[in-house]
């Protein structure tokens, strides 16, 4: 019996092809893309983590005034840390970009070529991979820095500049702006004694703890360090102690970046991936129940003939198993192919400097991407078609489908056409639950693509509108007198937790007269006025309380938020310049940043970083670039999703209506009232369910999406224009309406005569 | 005559399996008159129901009904001339389950520029207790009667009936044909009634009977017999 049950499953397989085979594509096109993204993410995390215990990825880093003495890095060995020198001079280079020069690494954050060699002589350098690739430099090619020519030898990444941030406050990296690049010892002196740098050397050092020694015994070493002054000419401060920047690497916003950006990619692919096959499951049950209720008075016959419901079951389940079964395996090979892999990390690897990804495959990753599909079928087949084939025989065969509560309600006090739409509506009820989930389900597919359209371009605008000075100077060694035609201003870094990420926000203290910010009306110690990107980040109003931690003093500071002003650049808030002085105990006329509308004349020795108007423009602009592969991806989906779910479903309501429409035609009835009485209610359903289905989904997506780019250091402004509602809300009902003029044709060719079949 | 049939073929199938069901049908059929259709499976009556009804195209032959020819009307016209003129009447009554009552009839009272008084049509159908009930909820021939209603809601003037009481008992047969006959008395509708049933042609003005395709006997019945007197 089975076999003959068989027979007839392919034969229905074959009558129904094209609504199989596009369902068919639909599954496989959601398994090979979620796990084409989870496999890729997977890949990420697994790539990163295992080149950063090849190359000894640091435990921490951190800064100081002056080098170490031979004394201080002995005492530090002997308590069993790990030190290597990463001491760095940044250069301008002809294009504009800042090019940050290191020395070739002994025992931490080892250098992992991409292509060529590590430098051997004093005229080679290896250059960060995405530097090269914006600069267009490959091996071979010829670069002059800091005055010297170098041949490039090789490219490459480090696990300490995964995120290749110029500062770990800023926004975003880009290639074109800023990169690293390695020579030898040789060459590195050179370039120093050369004096051309844009500031003075960095003193860091990355460290690794060997187990030996905790970070808060490390971090208290260093603190109890002081250097004397005299030691440094000109310096305007009178106590120095030698410690600036303590950062344990799992607080490093440019370490393990790509992971922490990809992690969410499993979490929100596997939800997704279940919730698409969900809704396709529900589609093709809605076929199955279609086709069971055609077919009562036969199953009614086999009942009567001694066949039993479990085999029926499976006779009804097995087309939908058998479909998802092949489209997720289908699915999963696309998804683990090097073709998606390139496409899904594709953004990954051309934003993080990562080395080059090596496929991994989780076991588990693949068992969800081949049982999924048919398990979702089965349990939704079986649940949706048990009760129908739990009927006695008696009422298969008398059609009688039992329960009709909801369709026998009374709807007297409306008018003719309204009520036949409600009760048709009714009827279709599975299948207009399907038409709504697909749409709610494909407009939190295409809302996710268009808020990270609407924040990446919100970021690109608003920066630009807001950064008003075209020079940032930030000082070493500030001089007493404040540089001519600059604003001073005192910057401090302290941090604040998101989602379990640890996000830097810079406090700047203001002078009243600095035309480049918004005017604040903070005065006091405990007053701080937020940005915008700042308020939106972290949900804080005006009158809330701001909690922030200084990571070096392991000091908590507790404001008060005095006002939100507009102003979205990275994580910024504000202070009067002479309170946050008393804040953090500096003495008067104290600032560690000059700000300007034109270049100042200021000595490189004193410097730490310059960064311009056009670095932060370049910056802001980047998140587009890198996004638009995923927006295009997400909106593709979305759109796939919806066609597919809304023409089989609005197909299925015609077919299922296939004899009542032919005995309206019996009656008379002309195409467009037909079309009134059958078509104009699922075209309200539509209008009506996206009218308040995307303001759902939209809200939705916004809680969730901060989580999204909880590690980016920008605002979540991704509010919309009132015009792409209405845009999406207008595609939305013309995507309807085509699937509809397609449509349109089945009742019209719907045969007066087919009511003539219906004998009993 | 207001229905007339000439020479009217109609054929199924091909090469062998060709079966010729309509073989050269000639008849009229006078207004206001209850003709009945009589004959045994497959001999061609429901055919020939199908066509004058619009729903089923012969091959040859021309039909014509009020003077109207819809023997070659495109579809659309056709539609309009079922819609002016019609009403059809099934054995399975085909009604729309989750419609109640009233909305089933209210399907054809929506095509009617002057549609029968509902509560009228009710109440002479015996549905007014039963206008808010699922056709589920009733019996055969109360559902039958819903069918009917539905039929003469648009007062048309031509009432086409396939088999109207083959699904119910001796009892609410009669009861149904005791109620075509009262509209046909009261509306003066033409009813062309398709059936097995041999004692219905008592109470007709008309008899056709059929066997393979051809009009074995078409007589008229000059004094018909009152609906409630049938037996069998």
């Amino acid at each position: 019996m089975q076999t003959l049950l068989f027979r007839r499953t392919l034969r229905q397989l074959k009558a129904n092809l094209l609504r199989y085979l596009a369902l068919f594509v639909l599954i496989t096109a959601a398994m090979g893309i979620v796990v084409g993204v989870v496999g890729s993410a997977e890949s990420v995390i697994h790539t990163v983590n295992e080149k950063a215990g090849v190359n000894g990825l640091e435990d921490g880093q951190f800064a100081l005034f002056a080098p170490l003495t031979r004394e201080q890095q002995a005492e530090l060995e002997a308590l069993g840390v790990t030190l290597e020198e990463c001491f760095s001079l940044d250069f301008s280079m002809e294009d504009g970009s800042t090019l940050r020069l290191m020395q070739n690494r002994e025992a931490i954050n080892r250098l992992e070529l991409h292509s060529g060699r590590s430098a051997e002589t004093a005229q080679e350098i290896v250059l960060e991979r995405l530097y090269a690739a914006a600069q267009e430099l490959a091996v071979g090619a010829a670069v002059t820095v800091g005055g010297q020519d170098f041949t490039v030898v090789g490219t490459g990444t480090t696990a300490d500049y995964d995120l290749c941030l110029q500062n770990r406050s800023d926004m975003s990296a880009d290639g074109s702006v800023f990169g690293t690049a390695f020579v030898t010892k040789e060459a590195y002196e050179a370039l120093l004694a050369g004096g051309e740098s844009l500031h003075t050397q960095e003193y860091r050092y990355s460290y690794r703890l060997n187990d030996a020694v905790s970070q808060n015994r490390l971090k208290s070493f260093l603190s109890e360090l002081t250097i004397a002054p005299e030691q440094v000419s000109g310096i305007y401060i009178q106590k120095l102690p030698l410690l600036l920047d303590f950062v344990p690497a799992q607080d490093n916003p440019r370490i393990k970046a790509a992971n922490d950006d990809v992690e969410i990619n499993i979490r929100v692919g596997i939800l997704a991936g279940a919730l698409v096959m969900l809704l396709i499951a529900y589609v093709i049950s809605v076929f199955t129940v279609h086709s069971i209720d055609q077919e009562s008075a036969m199953i009614g016959a086999l009942y009567a003939l001694g066949l039993k419901r479990r085999q029926l079951m499976l006779h009804y389940c097995a087309l939908p198993v058998a479909l998802c079964l092949l489209g997720g395996i289908l699915g999963t090979v696309l998804g683990y192919s090097p073709f998606m892999l390139q496409q899904m990390a594709g953004d990954t690897f051309r934003y993080f400097s990562i080395p080059a990804i090596v496929p991994f495959h989780n076991p588990l990753l693949l068992l969800y991407g081949l049982l999924l599909p048919p398990l979702a079928a089965f349990l939704v087949s079986v649940l949706t078609i048990r009760r129908r084939l739990s009927r006695t025989a008696l009422s298969l065969l008398r059609k009688d489908t039992g329960n009709r509560k909801l369709s026998r309600l009374s709807l007297s006090h409306m008018r003719f056409t309204g009520a036949f739409q409600l009760r048709q509506l009714l009827r279709e009820k599975r299948s207009c639950f399907a038409v709504l989930a697909g749409i709610f389900l494909s407009l939190l597919v295409l809302i996710l693509g268009l808020n990270c359209y609407v924040l990446c371009h919100n970021i690109e605008i608003n920066t630009v509108a807001d950064t008003r000075y075209e020079y940032l100077y930030q000082m070493k060694y500030p001089e007493a007198a404040v540089p001519e035609g600059g604003y001073t201003a005192y910057i401090e870094g302290l941090n604040r937790e998101i989602l379990g990420y640890d996000m830097e926000i810079s406090i700047i203290g203001l002078t009243k007269d600095n035309p480049f910010f918004p005017a604040i009306t903070s005065q006091r110690q405990n007053e701080i006025s937020i940005s915008s990107s700042v308020a939106d980040k972290f949900g804080l109003e005006p009158g809330e309380e701001l909690l922030l931690w200084d990571r070096l003093e392991e000091t908590v500071y507790t404001f008060t938020v005095t006002e939100v002003v507009p102003y979205s650049p990275g994580l910024c808030a504000f202070m009067d310049i002479d309170s946050m002085r008393q804040l953090f105990g500096r003495e008067d006329g104290y600032y560690n940043a000059v700000y300007a509308d034109h270049a100042l004349n200021i000595d490189p020795e004193r410097l730490y970083a310059v960064s311009t108007k056009a670095d932060v423009e370049k910056s802001a602009s980047i998140f587009l670039t890198i996004m638009t592969p995923m927006i295009t991806t997400m909106t593709g989906a979305a759109v796939l999703i919806f066609l597919i779910v809304l023409y089989q479903m609005t197909k299925v309501m015609i077919d299922r209506s296939a004899v009542s429409i032919s005995l309206m035609k019996v009656f008379g009835y002309r195409s467009r009232e037909i079309r009134r009485l059958y078509l104009d209610g699922s075209f309200l359903l539509v209008a009506a369910g996206t009218l308040l289905l995307l303001p759902l989904a939209k809200c939705l997506m916004d809680t969730v999406y901060p989580s999204f780019v909880a590690n980016v250091a920008c605002g979540t402004d991704f509010s919309w224009p009132p015009l792409l509602y209405l845009a999406v809300y207008l595609g939305t009902i013309l995507g309807y309406l085509g699937i509809r003029t397609v449509l349109m044709g089945r009742p019209k060719k719907t045969s007066p005569a087919e009511i003539l079949k219906n004998r009993e | 005559m207001y229905i007339q049939t000439e020479n009217l073929r109609k054929s199924y199938g091909s090469g062998d399996s060709r079966m010729q069901v309509l073989n050269g049908i000639s008849l009229e059929v006078e207004k206001g008159r209850m003709c009945v259709i009589l004959g045994p499976s497959g001999s061609g009556k429901s055919t020939l129901l199908n066509a004058v009804g619009g729903l089923d195209i012969p091959d040859g032959g021309t039909i014509r009904v009020g003077g109207q020819t819809i023997t070659g009307l495109s579809p659309s016209a056709l539609s309009e001339y079922r819609r002016e003129t019609l009403g059809f009447v099934f054995q399975f009554y085909n009604l729309i389950p989750d419609l109640t009552v009233r909305e089933n009839i209210q399907v054809c009272q929506y095509l009617s520029k002057a549609p029968l008084p509902m509560e009228e049509l009710l109440d002479t159908l015996g549905l007014t207790a039963h206008q808010h009930k699922f056709p589920s909820q009733l019996s055969g021939g109360q559902q039958q009667r819903c069918a009917i209603a539905r039929a003469l809601i648009k007062n048309p003037a031509l009432l086409l009936c396939d088999e109207p009481t083959g699904a119910l008992d001796s009892k609410t047969a009669k009861e149904i044909l005791i109620l075509l006959e009262e509209i046909n008395r009261k509306y003066g509708t033409t009813m062309l009634i398709v059936t097995h049933n041999n004692a219905i042609s008592s109470m007709v003005h008309q008899v056709i009977r059929f066997r393979d395709g051809q009009i074995q006997e078409n007589y008229a019945n000059p004094s018909p017999v009152p609906a409630a007197e049938l037996t069998w």
